[in-house]
């Protein structure tokens, strides 16, 4: 199917008239981010848009704003988005391929039930996959993050995560160089001063780690800050005592 | 009396979190979105639940919004009509039996924006007129594939007309409907 083909069935795309192959071609392909297609299927939004215009119009129940109003409460988002959601977008996109190629690979009319299910299944995979993506997001509300660097290790970078409704925190780092012989690296949870080791780590040869702990009890509301620091090997430092790797605050 | 914004600005304040832009929007559009509900799910409480998931999915998700692809009154149509035709498809609706226009009556009134309402009905006006230049069996076929979100496949079969019938008649009719719409 060539564009000006596409464009000929745009309005029954953006109507929904379509069957399924067609659809699903027709979406990938605004998707693709054709600016033919784009337009034209923006205008036909536009004009089936005002069809409800020419129904007899009702009155919704006088105190049904009052009850959205009341349930529009701030929405916040943070960091975790940023970091998170290109991975979530990330397998949407891989099924939405996949989905791509299956229907390239077929033959354009095909009426192999198998085919047609390999389909079905795949376009059910890219609903659910959006699905998740939007509970993702969801999720992610209330969690908070820091963002650790430092001096000491320029091409290094760490992520923590907290999620204060599990009582859980997440640490990954990548970009790190390996300790020094005889010296092993130690997270560090600080908070009104109080320094309490969080865990120790080796990283990869690709310059990864990664750390899984519970949240200790803190002060509500005091601010909190991660740092990673290198500590002699086979030992349990109640306080740091090596050079900082990498450090950040909780935002 | 100072200038409304308009619907591209409410939107941008519903983005930086300002519930009064929310409620403009609604007071603009409140109504057209219930009775988009009304006509598709034929459930005035059914209607009702789906105005209140469409603003508030509205303020949730502002950002998803993007004015370079059409208005806001588009945005918020196809918006309704895909959530609306969702919920008429979902097993719960099904098991239900909704068939007909049932539930509370209430012919309260919001508030609705003065404005809004002098740019609505001058539309409706607009739209009713090009509707009635279509061929009734024309009309017919768009309204089942936008009111009642049927495929050609399932209107042929309804309407007992070869496929490539449908077809056209879907295809004419909306490009009928874009052309009168554009010379109104």
């Amino acid at each position: 199917m060539d564009c000006s083909e596409r464009r000929d069935l745009i309005f029954q795309y953006a109507a929904g008239a379509l069957d399924a192959d067609e659809q699903t071609e027709l979406r990938l392909h605004l998707a693709g981010g054709c600016p033919q297609c784009a337009g034209a299927y923006a205008e036909a939004e536009a004009v089936l848009a005002m069809l409800p215009l020419a129904l007899a119009g009702e009155q919704p129940p006088a105190d049904l704003k009052r009850r959205i109003l009341s349930q529009a409460r701030p929405v916040r988002t943070n960091r975790w988005d940023r970091i998170v959601m290109p991975a979530a977008i990330a397998a949407v996109l891989a099924v939405a391929v996949t989905l791509l190629v299956v229907r390239q690979l077929l033959p354009a009319n095909t009426s192999s039930t198998a085919d047609q299910e390999t389909i079905a299944n795949l376009e059910k995979q890219l609903t659910a996959t959006v699905t998740q993506l939007e509970e993702t997001r969801e999720s992610l509300r209330g969690m908070k993050f820091a963002q650790l660097t430092g001096d000491a290790q320029p091409g290094a970078v760490g992520h923590v995560f907290l999620d204060p409704s599990m009582n859980k925190w997440y640490f990954f780092t990548c970009g790190m160089k390996p300790a020094a012989d005889g010296k092993t690296y130690t997270l560090w949870l600080i908070c009104d001063g109080e320094k309490m080791p969080a865990g120790t780590f080796s990283v990869s040869q690709g310059g990864t780690a990664t750390l899984l702990g519970s949240i200790p009890p803190l002060p509500p509301g005091a601010p909190v800050t991660l740092a990673v620091t290198d500590e002699p090997s086979g030992q349990a430092p109640q306080s740091p005592t090596g050079q900082m790797q990498i450090k950040g605050a909780v935002e | 009396m100072p200038a409304q914004p308009d619907d591209f600005e409410l939107m941008l304040r519903i983005e930086r979190g300002d519930a009064d832009a929310l409620g403009t929007i609604y007071d603009r559009y409140g109504g057209l979105v219930y009775t988009l509900g009304v006509r598709i799910l034929r459930d005035r409480s059914e209607a009702e639940e789906l105005v209140s998931d469409v603003f508030l999915e509205i303020w949730r998700r502002a950002k998803r919004y993007d004015p370079a692809r059409g208005a806001p009154m588009t945005y918020l149509v196809t918006l309704a009509r895909s959530r609306a035709i969702d919920r008429q498809r979902s097993a719960s609706f099904q098991a239900r039996g909704k068939t007909s226009a049932s539930g509370n009556q209430n012919t309260a009134s919001t508030a609705a924006d003065p404005t809004a309402i002098a740019i609505l009905g001058e539309n409706a006006r607009q739209v009713r007129a090009a509707l009635a230049q279509l061929d009734p069996v024309y009309r017919q076929a768009v309204e089942m594939a936008f009111f009642d979100g049927l495929t050609h496949n399932q209107i042929a079969e309804k309407l007992a007309k070869p496929l490539g019938t449908v077809k056209t008649y879907i295809r004419q009719g909306l490009i009928r409907l874009r052309d009168c719409l554009r010379n109104e």
